[in-house]
């Protein structure tokens, strides 16, 4: 058991990654002299030479396509994209080659092709480095979509992405680059595309993933000081979904709260609320309720974008009211 | 005309009715058939009654077999409301008019088709008839799968807005075992569809249910009273002297009268006591037990019956008891009573203290007529004198709520004549 940083779970993934097939490469926007805008590949182009640690031009689409094509040709790179804002100059590549040349190809034509990319709010970077796109990409069939929120994930899950014919996007929340958590010494974590109970309870599920997991972990912890027995879910992968999993949560706890980064219209807490409306009606004992970022562009300042963000405390008072007063959310309506 | 059709459903024929067996369809389908018709025999723990609907109606289709055993509120019948057509022909041959008649007649049949249960009877009060209960999927769906109301569950809530799961858990826990036990015993027993009459060791076993569960759970108080029916009796003798045989009057049929009268100013005695709450009444819905020829009882309900006269109430007791003994009691005469009266006739005891009738709250027990010497103003006096006993549920009610009744009854008996006419 050692205690990592994330930064350290991901480079460590990628050292192994490269060490282990010749075909893997990294490419991106300042990862190899530069060491990466989140330091997480620093050095190794010195352990691996410019040609497996490639530095592009601010080119999404070119850098991005170019990977889909050596993906195609038999490599195995990993692309990173310095931030989710940016991969929208990547959307053709990802959305119209990556995501369809299966399909189209009638399966002759694979694209095992890995992009990572840092997302999500906290660093004071704006509103074009600072948002939660992973819904986006859910959205298309054709991608996987996979969104580590402990160490253990984020230092093995890069292996089953590799591994998958698939395009496989890897998301990296920037807060988390700096925490650490205890690695097991086994690598033996669950498949990538399934999600994983963090914390078993009986009386209410939080649904999260990601950068918002440890929030949940969190206010779980605060809540079992009062008494709660608060069961956290976290999906891990966003797509395929697995659903089944949330789904049996909420059947056992009958109460479900979804925490996510997003903005709550139209994305995946939208998404995981209508599968269990679907799928886990009977069982629900309370209205659903959703946690997400206020419905504005991040904001700069630090305490705006606090104030945007889900946070802890938040979790635990939504929690609170659904697990003594089910009916607050009616209020309104009677 | 398809918005028109809608389930007949299996009537409880009391609370403690789970179950009842088709016996015979005595209509087949697409007959058209007029409000009060029977249409179906019913076999119950309590016998076989007679189904009369309420409705002027086509029967689209059966559903049941004859000799199916199915839970109360499983539909057994589709029906129509339309008076003209059956679907089949309706829509293309029927010009607009005609339709817009058959709409409004729809809405004139309407509020009469459905038999109102025992729960409604506690419910309608609370919640209206037909108020969506605010539950949640997840309690919803457990007390439809226990078979638990939510009206019920509502009543015990009833400073709740919203039923929750932990609600109908602890509902479930509390009352349905009893409620289950009683089910899985019922179920056992052998069935004998399509045998005619009553039968004996059923009825007996779902007496000793009911008095069992009601002295068990039921606290009773007894209170007492000598109602003074010397006046009644001369008033009687008068009417009695001037009409035709057939229309002579019996004692009980004024006594009836008086009590309904009385029961629908004393609200908590008439009335519903379910899972810890009582629902009162708005009518008196009166169940006036008549012992059977061979044993056993039943306890047919006259509706409504403090609307009645002497007259009228008379006229409802002659069928009544004609059916009863006839087994062939119709499904609205056994359905929701609201307070119960035991009359031990001529040549019975003088007094008795009867066991309440769950979930009812109070029953009168009429002791035989008979004279005795009574002080009034400092004078012996021969009066004409009957026992009335009140046995109530002390959960509900107190002593003196008891005594007001009995005492208001004795006054109602002095001036017989009001109960010759309608009460305004």
């Amino acid at each position: 058991m050692t205690e990592v940083s994330f930064r350290e779970a991901f480079k460590t993934a990628i050292v192994e990654a490269l060490s282990d097939d010749p075909r893997v490469f990294l490419m991106g926007e300042d990862v190899g002299y530069y060491g990466g805008c989140y330091a997480v590949t620093k050095g190794l182009i010195d352990d691996f030479g410019p040609q497996r640690i490639i530095d592009t031009p601010l080119s999404e689409s070119g850098f991005v396509g170019a990977g889909i094509g050596a993906a195609i040709g038999g490599m195995r790179p990993i692309v990173e994209i310095m931030t989710v804002n940016f991969s929208l100059l990547a959307l053709d590549q990802i959305i119209n080659n990556a995501a369809t040349l299966s399909h189209m190809s009638g399966g002759q034509v694979s694209v095992p092709l890995v992009i990572r990319m840092a997302c999500g709010a906290g660093k004071q970077l704006a509103a074009q480095h600072s948002h939660s796109f992973e819904g986006f990409y859910a959205h298309v069939p054709g991608l996987k979509v996979l969104y580590p929120g402990t160490v253990a994930d984020a230092r093995y899950m890069l292996k089953m992405a590799l591994a998958d014919p698939n395009p496989v996007i890897i998301f990296e929340h920037v807060m988390l680059y700096n925490q650490t958590g205890t690695l097991p010494e086994s690598n033996n974590i669950a498949p990538m595309e399934k999600a994983v109970i963090r914390k078993t309870g009986k009386d209410l599920s939080i649904i999260s993933w990601g950068g918002c997991l440890y929030k949940a972990l969190q206010a779980a912890e605060l809540l079992e000081a009062q008494g709660y027995a608060i069961e956290v879910v976290d999906l891990r992968c966003l797509r395929p979904l697995d659903s089944q999993t949330l789904i049996d949560s909420v059947r056992r706890t009958h109460k479900a709260l979804i925490v996510d980064e997003s903005w709550k219209s139209v994305g995946m807490s939208a998404e995981i609320s209508a599968i269990l409306a679907e799928q886990a009606l009977w069982y629900l004992d309370a209205p659903v309720r959703r946690i997400c970022s206020v419905e504005v562009p991040i904001p700069y300042a630090g305490h705006l974008e606090q104030a945007c963000l889900p946070q802890s405390k938040q979790i635990v008072d939504i929690a609170l009211e659904m697990l003594t007063a089910p009916e607050q959310v009616l209020k309104e309506e009677l | 005309m398809s918005e028109a059709l809608h389930d007949l459903k299996m009537p409880s024929f009391g609370a403690d009715m789970a179950e009842g067996t088709l016996v015979k369809w005595l209509v087949t389908e697409g007959e058209k058939i007029e409000r009060g018709r029977v249409i179906a025999e019913i076999e119950t723990d309590k016998g076989i009654i007679d189904l009369d609907i309420f409705e002027n109606a086509v029967i689209e289709k059966l559903l049941l077999k004859e000799g199916e055993r199915v839970a109360v509120g499983t539909p057994i019948a589709k029906l129509s409301s339309a008076t003209t057509n059956s679907t089949e022909t309706a829509d293309k041959d029927i010009p607009p008019a005609q339709n817009i008649i058959n709409d409004s007649e729809k809405k004139e049949h309407k509020p009469a088709a459905e038999i109102p249960t025992a729960q409604d009877l506690v419910a309608a009060p609370l919640t209206g008839e037909n108020e969506f209960i605010l539950a949640t999927p997840a309690a919803r769906a457990l007390a439809n799968k226990q078979n638990l109301s939510l009206h019920n569950i509502k009543a015990q809530n009833s400073d709740k807005r919203l039923i929750t799961l932990a609600m109908v858990e602890a509902f479930d826990k509390e009352a349905a075992p009893a409620a289950r036990e009683k089910d899985a015993q019922t179920a056992a027993q052998p069935q004998a569809p399509g045998k005619a009459g009553f039968d004996k060791e059923a009825m007996r076993r779902t007496i000793s249910e009911t008095v069992t569960r009601s002295k068990q759970q039921i606290p009773h108080y007894y209170l007492s009273q000598r109602l003074d029916i010397t006046a009644l009796e001369h008033y009687l003798h008068e009417y009695n002297g001037s009409a035709a045989l057939e229309q002579r009057i019996l004692l009980t049929a004024p006594l009836l009268c008086a009590i309904a009268r009385t029961l629908i100013k004393n609200k908590q005695l008439n009335g519903l006591y379910i899972n810890g709450s009582f629902a009162p009444s708005n009518t008196v819905h009166l169940a006036n037990a008549i012992n059977l020829r061979g044993g056993g009882l039943v306890m047919p309900v006259i509706r409504d019956a403090q609307t009645l006269t002497a007259i009228t109430m008379m006229e409802e007791l002659k069928g009544q008891v004609l059916r009863a003994r006839n087994a062939s009691l119709r499904a609205s005469e056994l359905n929701a009573a609201s307070f119960t009266v035991s009359n031990i006739g001529e040549r019975g005891a003088e007094q008795m203290f009867a066991v309440i009738y769950p979930p009812q709250v109070a029953i009168i027990a009429l002791g035989s007529p008979h004279q005795e010497a009574m002080i009034i103003d400092g004078g012996i006096h021969i009066r004409s004198i009957i026992e009335a006993t009140l046995a109530a549920d002390h959960r509900v009610s107190d002593g003196h709520i008891g005594a007001r009744l009995l005492y208001q009854l004795n006054q109602q008996l002095q001036k017989p004549e009001e109960l010759w006419t309608v009460r305004n």
